[in-house]
């Protein structure tokens, strides 16, 4: 009996203060699970004839996916009343990060061979690789400032207007898929398309909730 | 609600735990077949039948190489060839050509020839194997989208072929079609392609000695995913030129339609002549990357043929001719 009555109690207090939540577990076994599988592909020269081609796509559609999924959560909550989906959100959107960043990695160091001069070259000159780069760009300090320390910090509601910039450099990663497609740019339309119906159900969220808040006024 | 009916909180959590455990457990397989959906393993090579008669040239290695005929570098491996190809009526994933094109038959198929000839013929293709002496090339392959290979192609010329239907004195150029059979070829779909894809050479480009009709590669039949069963190579031209499953070539007066150069001009043009020196609209094609190999090579002037062929554009500005 005592023995049960040690274990409730260990389960609950590891419960109750989790170091990694379930949700985080979820999102981060599932979001690198694809890396594990396209490192061993790599490991056993699995990944065709050109793994790094094969490897930057796999990157940069996963981290794409990832940026979408993440800004689906609000929309979601809000038709389905499931509010505890906003605690997969971080993680969504620290695995996407993980991805972009392996996909700029790849290129610098796989595809441009890692001379940084030609790769900086590369990205003067074209302008796919611009737009990639600012998405990029858009994406550090939102990750930088996903932990509870930073929020605190910024406070909530600058916190807030910063990370909508999510959408914004989902807009130009879409962008950069676009313009680096050879001819079959359904995925890329198809991706805008979703993308403008997250944007204008926030919009449309953000509207409702000012009309509200000016007739509480009144 | 009787007090003994509530679940005790530390069963309550149990199967919580338990709940989630299953829901992640449940989750990898899910994501797992999810991601090789999109990113599967092919690894199979299927080898073709034996092409059975195949002549040898004659020449030595170094004949070979001062025609063109063959290059020093080592030919990519069979896997390579048949695992990476830009075959947009099967597919517009490189990589998933080959399995999306592995069941394409080639029965009955006819070639025709005619158009300023003055004796319009039309090949079955036994009659092609039998009738052109079928030697080994070994040509490089510049892609417009900057990678190559090198191809160890079995064919004849097609100056072989043009010879037996003799071109009038009007014929200019020659236009081809590839084969268009939307239940055979499922990505024929609408598009900025428009399909039967065409591709064009003027007419003392067809001639070149270099300017091959392909039946196979490897001393094997052509397989599907390369262009089965008789394809164009022009190794000085991006790959965009040497059109694949050709079933009418037809001699013309004036400069053929082309596939791509209809889709999108600015970027491909209707010589397509592999050149460093004038770039994509999109990209440089100052280099390019050997499928198989990490550094990028430096890209050749006319893919590395151009004593073999600068004397075709002579006083042309490449520059505008692209």
């Amino acid at each position: 009996m005592s023995n049960t009555d040690s274990r409730s109690i260990r389960i609950r207090s590891g419960t109750k203060k989790p170091g990694v939540t379930f949700p985080e577990w979820f999102v981060v076994l599932n979001g690198c699970l694809p890396l594990a599988i396209l490192a061993y592909d790599a490991r056993y020269h699995q990944l065709g004839p050109d793994p790094i081609r094969n490897s930057l796509h796999t990157t940069g559609a996963l981290g794409l996916l990832l940026l979408m999924m993440t800004l689906a959560v609000s929309p979601v909550r809000s038709l389905t009343g499931w509010n505890g989906i906003v605690l997969y959100r971080r993680s969504l959107g620290l695995v996407a990060f993980l991805y972009s960043l392996l996909h700029i990695g790849i290129y610098v160091v796989h595809d441009q061979a890692g001379e940084i001069s030609t790769a900086w070259n590369e990205i003067l000159s074209r302008r796919y690789l611009q737009v990639g780069l600012v998405a990029f760009g858009l994406l550090v300090p939102l990750a930088m400032t996903s932990t509870p320390t930073m929020i605190r910090w910024l406070g909530f509601r600058r916190w807030k207007i910063l990370h909508r910039f999510a959408y914004l450099a989902t807009a130009l990663a879409i962008i950069h898929q676009y313009l680096q497609s050879r001819i079959d740019v359904r995925i890329p339309i198809l991706l805008a398309v979703v993308l403008t119906v997250l944007l204008g159900f926030r919009l449309g969220k953000a509207k409702k909730k000012k009309v509200s808040m000016e007739q509480k006024e009144s | 609600m009787p007090k003994d009916e509530i679940t005790p909180e530390h069963l309550f959590w149990n199967r919580r735990r338990w709940i989630q455990s299953v829901a992640l457990a449940g989750s990898l397989p899910v994501t797992y077949a999810a991601y090789r959906q999109f990113n599967p393993v092919d690894i199979d090579v299927v080898l073709q039948p034996e092409l059975t008669n195949l002549v040898d040239s004659g020449l030595n290695s170094k004949q070979l190489t001062e025609k063109g005929f063959a290059v020093r570098d080592s030919s990519s491996s069979i896997y390579d060839i048949t695992h990476f190809n830009n075959f947009l009526e099967f597919t517009d994933d490189q990589q998933a050509v080959s399995a999306k094109a592995k069941n394409f038959h080639t029965n009955g198929w006819t070639i025709e020839v005619g158009g300023l000839v003055e004796r319009p013929m039309t090949f079955t293709l036994e009659e092609i194997r039998s009738q052109f002496p079928v030697e080994e090339r070994i040509y490089r392959m510049r892609c417009i989208e900057a990678w190559s290979m090198v191809i160890p192609w079995a064919g004849f010329p097609l100056a072989a072929l043009l010879a037996m239907v003799r071109p009038t004195s009007e014929a200019k150029f020659v236009a081809f079609e590839s084969l268009k059979d939307r239940a055979r070829m499922p990505n024929q779909v609408p598009g900025e392609v428009q399909w039967p894809y065409r591709e064009g050479l003027r007419l003392d480009e067809a001639l070149h000695p270099l300017t091959l009709m392909a039946i196979g590669l490897y001393r094997r039949e052509l397989p599907p995913c390369n262009g089965a069963p008789i394809r164009l190579v022009v190794p000085w031209k991006y790959g965009i030129k040497s059109i694949k499953s050709i079933v009418r070539i037809e001699l013309v007066a004036e400069q053929p339609v082309t596939a791509w150069n209809q889709a999108a001009p600015r970027e491909n043009g209707f010589y397509a002549n592999v050149n460093p020196n004038v770039d994509h609209p999109r990209w440089s094609q100052k280099t390019e990357r050997r499928v198989g190999e990490v550094l990028r090579r430096e890209t050749l002037m006319f893919n590395g043929y151009e004593k073999q062929v600068e004397h075709l554009y002579r006083g042309m500005d490449l520059n505008v001719e692209y």
